[in-house]
C-alpha cells in the first residue's frame, strides 16, 4: 500500500511540478518582458524611490496601458471572460479547500495530543488524505489559469506584473515551499507520531499554515488591487512601494472574509466526505467513525460560518467607504437581486446545518431534555428565512403594479429593506448557535455548584439579545434617521456575538467535571448525511455567486478607475448568463469533489491475491 | 435550560440585572463610539 501511495504521490508531484514550472516560466517571460527601466520607477527598490520623487518624475512614470478591442486575443471565438471565469472559479474552490483543511487539521491533531486520544489523530490524518488529491488539482487549475490569463489578457497581465513585480516570484517561491511542507507533513504523519517527534510534526503543520495563509493574502492583494487600487496614481503609474500597493482599503476585509469562509467551506467539503463514507460503510464500527467525523466537520463548518456575515458586513462597509458608487452597484443596482439569491443559499446552509444538529441529538438520550425547543428554533429559522428572501422592489407589469397599488407591496414592502433583513440574519445566527449549544449539552450533565446561576444567565442572555436585535432593527430602522439605522446594525451584530462568546465561555466553565452521558455513534439517520451533502453544494454556489458580485462591481474596468477594460466582455454580465456560469462551475466542482472522494477511497481498497490454480 | 441545576429566584434576579446592565451599556457605548449618542431612554440624542 505504501508503494502505491508513494507511486501516486510521485505522479501527482510530477504533474504538479510540470505545470508550475511552465506557469512560472510564463510569468517570468512576462516579468522579464516588462522589467522596468531605471526611469520607470517600478520594482521593489525603484518603486520606493519613485514614491519620494514622484513630483519631479511624474512625466516619466509609465501609466496603465490604454487598450483597444484588437489588443485582446480571441480563442475560437469564445468569450475570454467565460473561459477565465470558470477556470479561476475552479482554482479558487480547490485552493480554498486545500488551504483551509490544514488549518483545522493542525488544531484537531493538537487536540489529539492534548487528550492523548488517537482517534483525533487518525481523523486529522484522514482529512489530510482528502486534501492531498485536491492539492494536485489546485496546482493544475492554477497553472491553467495563469496560461489562460496570459494568453487572453496579455496587456492586462503585463501591467499587473509591472505593478506587483518581484512579489509574484515570492508567491511562486511560497508555492514551492507550501508543496514541500505539505508533502513532508502528510507523509511523515506516522513516523513523527509520538513523544517529542509529534511536536516536530505539529510545528510542520503550523509552518504549513503560515505559508498557506501568506499565499492566500498575496493572491488577495491582486484581486483587491483590481477593485481598489493603491500605490498608483490616477493614470495607473506606480508611485508607492509594494507594501503600499498591497495594503489597499479592501485587502484586510477580503483577507478576513476569505480566511474564515475557507475554513467553513473546507469543513463542509470534508463533512460531505464523511457522509459519503458513512453511507457506504458496512460495519457499525466504520459508521461510528464516519458519523463522528461528519459531526466534527459540521462543527468546524458552522463555527466558522457563524461570524462570516460580520466579516462580509465589514467588507461591504469598506467597499462603500472606498467608493459609494461601487457599493451602490453591488447592493442597489443590477446586482442587488443576487443578495436575495444569497439569502436563499445561506438559508439553505443554516437549515441543513440545524437539521443535521437536530438529527444528531438522537445519538444521545440526554437530548430528551432539550428536544421540545427544536420546534421553536425551526419556526424562527423559517420565518426569518422568509423575511430575508422578501425582495424590496418587485419586477412587475403595469397591470400588476396597478393591482398592487405601487411598486412595493403594502404589507411585505417594509420587510424588503435592510433593518428587517438584519433582524432576520441575526436571529437565524442566534437560533443556529442555540441548536449547536443544545447539541453540545445533550451528552452532558452539569455538576458545578453554580449550575443554576449559569443556566439562568444563559437564558437571560438569549432573551435580552433577541429583544435587543428586534428593538434595534424596528426602532432605529423604521423610526429614526438613516445614520442611526446604519449605526444600530452594529448593536445587533454585537448582541449576536455576545450570545456566541458568552455561550461558549459559560458552557466551557460549566462542563468542567461534567458527567458525560453515552452517545450512540453510527446510529444517526441517513437523512442527516444528506444534510451534510447539501452544505458544500450551497457553499460552492454561494462562493460562485458572491465572487461574481465582487468582481462585477468593477464594471468596465480591469483595475477600477485606472485601467479600462475594452474587451468585448467589458460589461456586467446579465444575471441569467452569470447564473449559468455559476452553475457550470458548481456542478464541475461537485464532480471533482466526487472524484477526489473516490481517489481517497481507492487507497483503502486492496485486491485479494488470486489463488493459483492447480 | 432545563438542566440538572435548577435556577433559584435569586439566580434569575442576578442574571437579569447583570444582562440588562451589560446590554444597556453596550448599546450606549457602541452608538457613542460611532458618534451617534443616545439619550437615557435610548432615543437618538441628535
Amino acid at each position: 500500500m505504501l508503494t502505491r501511495l508513494i507511486s501516486r504521490s510521485t505522479t501527482q508531484s510530477r504533474w504538479q511540478t510540470r505545470f508550475w514550472i511552465l506557469a512560472l516560466l510564463a510569468m517570468l517571460l512576462f516579468f522579464i518582458g516588462n522589467v522596468p527601466d531605471s526611469s520607470s520607477g517600478i520594482g521593489f527598490v525603484d518603486a520606493a524611490h519613485a514614491s519620494e520623487t514622484v513630483a519631479e518624475e511624474a512625466v516619466e512614470l509609465k501609466g496603465a496601458p490604454k487598450l483597444k478591442r484588437e489588443d485582446y486575443p480571441q480563442l475560437l471565438g469564445m468569450s475570454s471572460r467565460s473561459i477565465v471565469w470558470v477556470i479561476a472559479q475552479m482554482h479558487l474552490y480547490l485552493a480554498a479547500f486545500v488551504l483551509a483543511v490544514p488549518l483545522f487539521v493542525t488544531v484537531i491533531e493538537w487536540i489529539g495530543v492534548k487528550n492523548r486520544d488517537d482517534r483525533y489523530d487518525d481523523m486529522a490524518h484522514e482529512f489530510m488524505k482528502v486534501s492531498m488529491t485536491a492539492y494536485s488539482l489546485t496546482a493544475l487549475f492554477g497553472g491553467t489559469l495563469a496560461f489562460a490569463l496570459f494568453l487572453l489578457y496579455p496587456d492586462f497581465m503585463g501591467y499587473m506584473m509591472r505593478v506587483f513585480g518581484g512579489q509574484t516570484l515570492v508567491y511562486a517561491f511560497l508555492f514551492f515551499a507550501e508543496s514541500a511542507i505539505l508533502y513532508i507533513y502528510y507523509y511523515s504523519w506516522n513516523s513523527l507520531r509520538y513523544g517529542n517527534k509529534k511536536y516536530i510534526h505539529l510545528s510542520l503543520g503550523i509552518l504549513l499554515n503560515v505559508v498557506g495563509t501568506t499565499l492566500l493574502f498575496i493572491a488577495n492583494a491582486w484581486a483587491t488591487f483590481m477593485m481598489a487600487p493603491s500605490g498608483v496614481n490616477e493614470a495607473g503609474a506606480v508611485t508607492g512601494n509594494i507594501w503600499e500597493i498591497m495594503r489597499g482599503p479592501l485587502w484586510n476585509p477580503v483577507n478576513l472574509h476569505r480566511f474564515v469562509a475557507n475554513i467553513a467551506f473546507g469543513g463542509a467539503v470534508v463533512g460531505a466526505y464523511a457522509a459519503y463514507k458513512f453511507l457506504s460503510a458496512k460495519s457499525l464500527e466504520l459508521k461510528a467513525h464516519y458519523d463522528w467525523m461528519g459531526y466534527t466537520a459540521n462543527f468546524i463548518a458552522i463555527l466558522a460560518f457563524l461570524p462570516l456575515p460580520f466579516a462580509g458586513y465589514w467588507l461591504m462597509a469598506e467597499v462603500y467607504a472606498y467608493s459609494q458608487q461601487m457599493g451602490i452597484t453591488a447592493m442597489g443596482g443590477i446586482l442587488a437581486w443576487l443578495f436575495i439569491v444569497q439569502a436563499v443559499l445561506i438559508g439553505t446552509i443554516l437549515l441543513a446545518a440545524n437539521y443535521y444538529l437536530w438529527s444528531g441529538m438522537s445519538r444521545c438520550d440526554g437530548s430528551e431534555r432539550y428536544r421540545y425547543l427544536i420546534k421553536y428554533i425551526a419556526v424562527t429559522l423559517v420565518v426569518c428565512f422568509l423575511i430575508w428572501v422578501t425582495p424590496h422592489t418587485l419586477i412587475l407589469t403595469a397591470k400588476e403594479t396597478a393591482a398592487l397599488g405601487g411598486s412595493h407591496h403594502p404589507m411585505l414592502g417594509p420587510l424588503g429593506i435592510m433593518p428587517a433583513k438584519n433582524i432576520a440574519v441575526n436571529l437565524m445566527l442566534i437560533a443556529t448557535f442555540l441548536s449547536f449549544q443544545l447539541y453540545r449539552r445533550s451528552d452532558k450533565e452539569v455538576t458545578v455548584a453554580w449550575a443554576g446561576l449559569g443556566n439562568a444567565l444563559l437564558v437571560t442572555i438569549y432573551v435580552v439579545a433577541i429583544a435587543n436585535v428586534i428593538f434595534a432593527g424596528i426602532y432605529y430602522g423604521y423610526f429614526t434617521n438613516t445614520v442611526y439605522k446604519v449605526g444600530s446594525s452594529v448593536m445587533q451584530v454585537v448582541s449576536t456575538l455576545i450570545v456566541i462568546i458568552a455561550g461558549v465561555t459559560i458552557d466551557s466553565l460549566m462542563f468542567k467535571g461534567a458527567k458525560t452521558l453515552p452517545s450512540k455513534w453510527g446510529q444517526v439517520s441517513n437523512r442527516a448525511q444528506y444534510a451534510l451533502f447539501a452544505l458544500p453544494i450551497a457553499f460552492t454556489w454561494l462562493m460562485a455567486l458572491m465572487g461574481y458580485v465582487r468582481s462585477s462591481v468593477k464594471t468596465h474596468w480591469h483595475v477600477y478607475t485606472v485601467m479600462k477594460d475594452n474587451s468585448p466582455d467589458n460589461y456586467i454580465p446579465a444575471i441569467g448568463h452569470a447564473g449559468n456560469m455559476m452553475t457550470i462551475a458548481t456542478i464541475s466542482f461537485v464532480l471533482i469533489v466526487l472524484f477526489i472522494f473516490w481517489i481517497a477511497s481507492l487507497s483503502e481498497s486492496r485486491q485479494v491475491k488470486p489463488v493459483a490454480s492447480a | 435550560m432545563n438542566d440538572s441545576g435548577k435556577s433559584s429566584p435569586k439566580d434569575w434576579l442576578i442574571a437579569i440585572a447583570v444582562t440588562l446592565v451589560v446590554f444597556y451599556m453596550m448599546d450606549q457605548g457602541i452608538m457613542a463610539v460611532q458618534g451617534l449618542p443616545l439619550n437615557f431612554n435610548m432615543s437618538p440624542a441628535q
